[in-house]
């Protein structure tokens, strides 16, 4: 048995599981503490997909963090207990048959698509275990890898053999990409494919002996004299020792180092952005969670009045919701004093419940 | 074949399947709940489903940007956090309650 | 003197800034001090003027234009805003900063003891800036500028003491009248430019004898048309004339520097500096002439009839500008040269007028703003240098030798004899009865005002005007005086005719300002008519309302039957206009008010109505609950998702 499968197996199982029991929790502390196993759980499958820093990331952030403020928000509020009872599925039972419909149907048209990729198991490619420059001499259809720098950016090319035992270079952004295409579209040895990053063929080259380039227009078909000399192709770098180190930073992604690069190269302004983002999160946390000065004040006494005032409206609008719930919560130890005096002093007697409606 | 077949590793289709899933469990637990804080759960739970989808992404494409996506959505995410709960105090003060089914006042 | 013209922007730019001054800090500056800064703006731009003269004079009248900056840079519509200096624009900014100074300083006296004094020199400092801006166009367009800023000049100058009813009454009528004008200026303007693909006046004058002949021949007629539709707004021709003699409601030196000696001569001024379009068109110019000498003629024979000074000089000044438009539009026609002499008339006319026009002021000031003449009378003894200085202006405008108004008027009757056409010489007849009405009703005034026994009301002490009324009015008689005779007279002089002969467009190989006149025996007889019509006008001026009595005047008057009445009644053309434009124009628009309150607006209420009452209805789809919302968004994206999946993929 797989180690990886392994691992998704139980902590699939595992993320499913909880996340089910944390929906149909009715304390929200214990929800809390489900959402952590969950989040551990995707945190444990980042590491089998070898995203080794995301999945560090993912703890420290999601249940170091924002669990924590969840539980500290639940906690302060005091509201653990409050709508046990009220949290029925009745009202819910069209959507929850709805979606556990839509989810079926999602999984069940999901599979057709998995069958796609049964092509890795006729080729005899393990999936997936193509990026690991380790295990290049290992696969049978690999021959190696290479990098090229093309134009100044570096891109691996997997040498493998073809569906007719040919030997054939790809040029590719993903190796497993290179594998499906080359089988696919039966190029030589003698060809250099280079694809976009959506996997079509945006030219193929002739690879020539003596390292002079040139291109071939790719809709003459197997015509490889048809050489087109307005096409310049850049000299590219075939020093085996680099291409090694470079196919494993771009191919080999769990690592540290690639998400720096890329985060402070490509997605420099994104990142900006982000942090910028983060920072008015930051402010408007603050300045929504700051208590309202006003309601205390010299001005609270005419808010106050204006809320009360209000509140009867709507009170008499309300009644009956109201007292179709439980929402007695008379004794709550944090709600707002000054608030809550003036709702008792109103004529309407609901106030007395403590809800205020405004 | 199959999706599951032993001996090898899943592939990311299995991973997808499981961030719907995940996913959809989100969905429903956000439909189904009144409490703003356990939606606000099922809110993350959603996010982490579609990072779990981002990272299998990534590797099948052997893009970095996948990885990368996963680390701005765990930002956004941490600020929507902060922001949302301090709303939910907010609300809490006023109104004494954080069930959604109170806070109609958009009502038509 | 380049520097001088290359400078020459400043001209407008001086006056404009004054009255921003003025409008900004107006409230801070004391009486006689907003008076004296905006009379030493326009002193400074006539020197500037000046200056510009002797710097066109060294280049040999070379006209000089000068792109300030790209206006309206659009693709092919290209409007560069720019100035133009040549013998002509020097000429109207003599007028314009001349005049325009010293009735700057009559008004410093005239206006004493305004509370608004400020906002007087304010509008008519921006007056003065948007005349220069005028007259120094280098394009249609910023003519047009120009022309519409006058416009609104004298609406609000007119409208000065908007208090009173009657006077924002004949503001509104001026304004109302000028943009029918305006209508058509722009409408011609359009063509212009549909035709030549710029405005600039170089290029269009240049080629418009070549571009405009042929198949195109008519577009210069439409044009010229087009254009006269505007001077006739500007200048008070028939039939827009009406608005000039209400527009006497203003302070009498806004009558004397807009409605007499500048702003209306704009029009004359646009037919001149046009003159190749003009040229090109006979139709154009019969009715140009036509309108012209019509206006002249209407206007004198209701001047006689006006009781209120400052109306009879208003419609003395429609029969002037009748005189010039005439003029100008004889062209070059024959031997005649009218532009020149309809330039010449513009410019007597400016001197003599504005006197006349000042002193009319001087007379309702000592008369404690009485207006009307029957309440005056024997005013020589009170008000000598009034009464002395409107005697040559009276001289002058009556044509009598050698008076500026002889000269620039016998020119213009020449011109429209010598024209050697049929309409001309008919023009010519008509001009020469104007004339004798003009001398006509001119004494008329000056015997009903200063001579005969005093008619006054109690209490009424008539006194001398402070210098700084009287010394303009020496200056400007001094003006009215040497005006004629110091610029053209036929062989014996062509100064003018000289200066301004540069500034004509050349059609078929000859420049339209036409020969410098000799002396022969036509010229002889012409001015020995022009000084028999005028002599014998004085002398019916002084017959009928001098040497007869009142009570023979009225039984002889009585054996004319009704005309006397009609032409009091200015031959009914208010009443006329109210019929047969203001009340249909009120049925109109009473029609389209119903029309727009019963049909458009129950349409856009409804629409309203029916877009509330869906809202209400669908606002029930509004439950306000967030998880009603998140249902409705899931739902959605999954049928999409189905929807992807059964068509087989993204």
């Amino acid at each position: 048995m797989n180690a990886e499968l392994l691992v998704f197996v139980i902590f699939g199982a595992l993320a499913m599981g909880m996340a089910l029991r944390m929906v149909f929790q009715s304390n929200p502390v214990h929800a809390a503490l489900h959402l952590v196993v969950v989040l551990v759980s995707i945190a444990v499958l980042f590491l089998a997909q070898e995203a080794y820093f995301l999945s560090v990331v993912q703890i420290v952030v999601y249940t170091g963090a924002i669990v924590v403020l969840f539980l500290f928000v639940i906690m302060l509020l005091g509201v653990d207990k409050q709508d046990d009872e009220a949290e029925t599925l009745e009202s819910g039972r069209f959507s929850l048959l709805l979606f556990g419909g839509i989810l079926v149907g999602l999984v069940a048209f999901l599979a057709p698509i998995a069958g796609y990729f049964s092509l890795f198991e006729e080729r005899g490619v393990e999936p997936g275990t193509l990026g690991k420059p380790t295990k290049v001499n290992a696969a049978d259809s690999v021959d190696r890898y290479d990098a090229v720098n093309i134009a100044g950016t570096v891109v691996p090319i997997a040498h493998l053999r073809g569906a007719d035992g040919a030997p054939v270079s790809v040029v590719a952004l993903s190796p497993a990409e290179a594998v499906r295409f080359s089988a696919e579209l039966r190029f030589t040895d003698k060809d250099l494919v280079i694809m976009n990053q959506a996997g079509v063929v945006q030219d193929h080259l002739q690879l020539l002996p003596q390292g002079n380039h040139s291109a071939i227009d790719p809709s003459d078909e197997g015509d490889t004299e048809t050489v087109r000399p307005d096409i310049q192709v850049p000299d590219y770098d075939l020093d085996e020792e680099v291409a090694v180190s470079e196919i494993r930073a771009l191919v080999h992604l769990g690592n540290v180092e690639v998400i720096a690069d890329s985060l402070f190269t490509t997605y420099l302004l994104p990142f900006e952005v982000v942090s910028i983002l983060l920072v008015a999160g930051i402010i408007g946390g603050v300045v929504l969670a700051k208590r309202d000065r006003s309601l205390h004040g010299s001005a609270a006494g005419r808010s106050d009045e204006a809320l009360v005032t209000l509140k009867e409206g709507r009170e008499a609008a309300h009644a009956d919701l109201v007292t179709d719930r439980d929402v007695a919560v008379t004794t709550i130890p944090d709600a707002d004093a000054s608030l809550r005096a003036g709702a008792a002093a109103g004529p309407g007697g609901e106030a007395a419940k403590g809800y205020v409606d405004v | 074949m199959s999706m599951f077949d032993i001996g090898n590793s899943p592939d990311y289709t299995a991973y997808l399947a499981l961030s719907v899933i995940l996913f959809m469990i989100g969905t429903m637990g956000f439909l189904l709940r009144k409490n703003t804080i356990v939606m606000f759960m099922c809110v993350e739970l959603m996010l982490n489903a579609v990072n779990l989808a981002l990272v299998a992404f990534g590797r099948e494409l052997g893009h970095a940007g996948g990885q990368i996506f996963v680390f701005f959505v765990l930002v956004v995410a941490a600020a929507e956090v902060m922001v949302g709960l301090a709303i939910l105090v907010a609300i809490y003060r006023r109104r004494l309650r954080v069930s959604a089914d109170d806070l109609s006042n958009l009502s038509g | 003197m380049d520097a001088v013209l290359e400078n020459a922007w400043l001209i407008p730019l001086l006056p404009l800034m004054t009255a921003g001054l003025l409008a900004l800090f107006g409230k801070f500056l004391k009486e006689p001090l907003a008076g004296w800064i905006a009379f030493l703006s326009v002193g400074a731009s006539f020197l500037l003027s000046v200056a510009a003269w002797i710097g066109v004079t060294d280049e040999e009248h070379e006209t000089f234009t000068k792109k300030v900056f790209d206006w309206i840079p659009a693709g092919g519509f290209d409007i560069s805003l720019g100035y133009r200096v040549d013998p002509l624009t020097v000429v109207m900014l003599f007028l314009i900063t001349g005049v325009g100074a010293l009735i700057h300083l009559y008004a410093i006296g005239y206006m004493h003891g305004d509370p608004n004094l400020s906002r007087f020199f304010f509008f008519l400092n921006l007056f003065v800036g948007s005349m220069l801006i005028l007259v120094m166009a280098n394009n249609f367009l910023v003519l047009f500028i120009g022309w519409e800023l006058v416009g609104a000049c004298s609406y609000l100058l007119i409208g000065f003491w908007y208090t009173d009813m009657q006077k924002s009454v004949a503001a509104k009528k001026a304004f109302v009248t000028n943009r029918v004008g305006d209508f058509g200026l722009l409408a011609g303007m359009m063509f212009l430019f549909s035709y030549f693909g710029t405005l600039d006046f170089d290029t269009i004058f240049r080629t418009a004898p070549s571009v405009l002949s042929g198949d195109n021949a008519w577009v210069a007629t439409a044009v010229a048309l087009l254009l006269f539709v505007g001077v006739a707004g500007k200048s008070a021709q028939i039939p827009l004339f009406v608005w000039l003699p209400d527009a006497m409601a203003g302070p009498t030196p806004v009558s004397a520097l807009i409605h007499a000696a500048t702003m209306v001569t704009a029009g004359v001024y646009l037919i001149v500096r046009s003159n190749v379009l003009f040229a090109l068109s006979d139709i154009a110019s019969i009715v140009v002439v036509l309108v012209g000498i019509g206006t002249a003629l209407f206007a004198a024979l209701i001047a006689i009839g006006q009781y209120n000074i400052k109306k009879v000089l208003a419609y003395s000044t429609v029969s002037q500008l009748g005189y010039m438009v005439a003029a100008a539009g004889i062209g070059a026609r024959g031997d005649a040269s009218g532009y020149v002499a309809a330039q010449f008339h513009v410019l007597t006319h400016g001197f003599f007028k504005a006197l006349l026009f000042l002193c009319a002021g001087a007379v309702i000031h000592a008369m404690h703003d009485e207006e009307d003449m029957r309440k005056m009378g024997g005013l020589a003894k009170k008000l000598p240098v009034t009464y002395a200085t409107y005697t040559v202006g009276l001289l002058a405008i009556s044509g009598i030798p050698p008076f500026a108004g002889f000269f620039s008027k016998d020119a213009i009757l020449a011109a429209l004899f010598e024209s050697g056409e049929w309409w001309g010489q008919l023009a010519w007849a008509i001009g020469l009865v104007t004339a004798f009405l003009t001398a006509a009703y001119m004494f008329r005034q000056w015997f009903m005002v200063f001579h005969g026994p005093p008619r006054w009301d109690a209490g009424v002490t008539p006194h001398e005007a402070p210098l700084t009324m009287t010394a303009p009015l020496v200056i400007l008689a001094a003006f009215s005086f040497t005006g004629g005779f110091a610029l053209d007279v036929p062989e014996l002089n062509s100064l003018l005719h000289d200066w301004l002969h540069p500034v004509f467009g050349v059609v078929g190989g000859e420049n339209l300002a036409g020969a410098a006149v000799e002396f022969d025996g036509t010229v002889m007889a012409l001015m020995l008519g022009s000084v028999v019509a005028a002599v014998s006008g004085v002398g019916a001026g002084w017959f009928f309302w001098h040497r007869t009595s009142g009570e023979d005047r009225a039984t002889m008057l009585e054996k004319l039957g009704p005309l006397p009445r009609v032409v009091r009644e200015k031959f009914y053309v208010d009443q006329t206009v109210e019929k047969v434009v203001q009340k249909p124009g009120y049925a109109l628009t009473g029609a389209l008010a119903t029309a727009d309150q019963e049909g458009i607006d129950r349409v856009v209420m409804g629409l309203g109505g029916g877009t509330k009452r869906v809202g209400e209805w669908l606002r029930k789809g509004q439950s306000g609950y967030v998880r009603a919302y998140a249902s409705v968004i899931a739902i959605s994206v999954g049928l999409l998702a189905g929807y992807a999946f059964a068509r087989g993929g993204f």
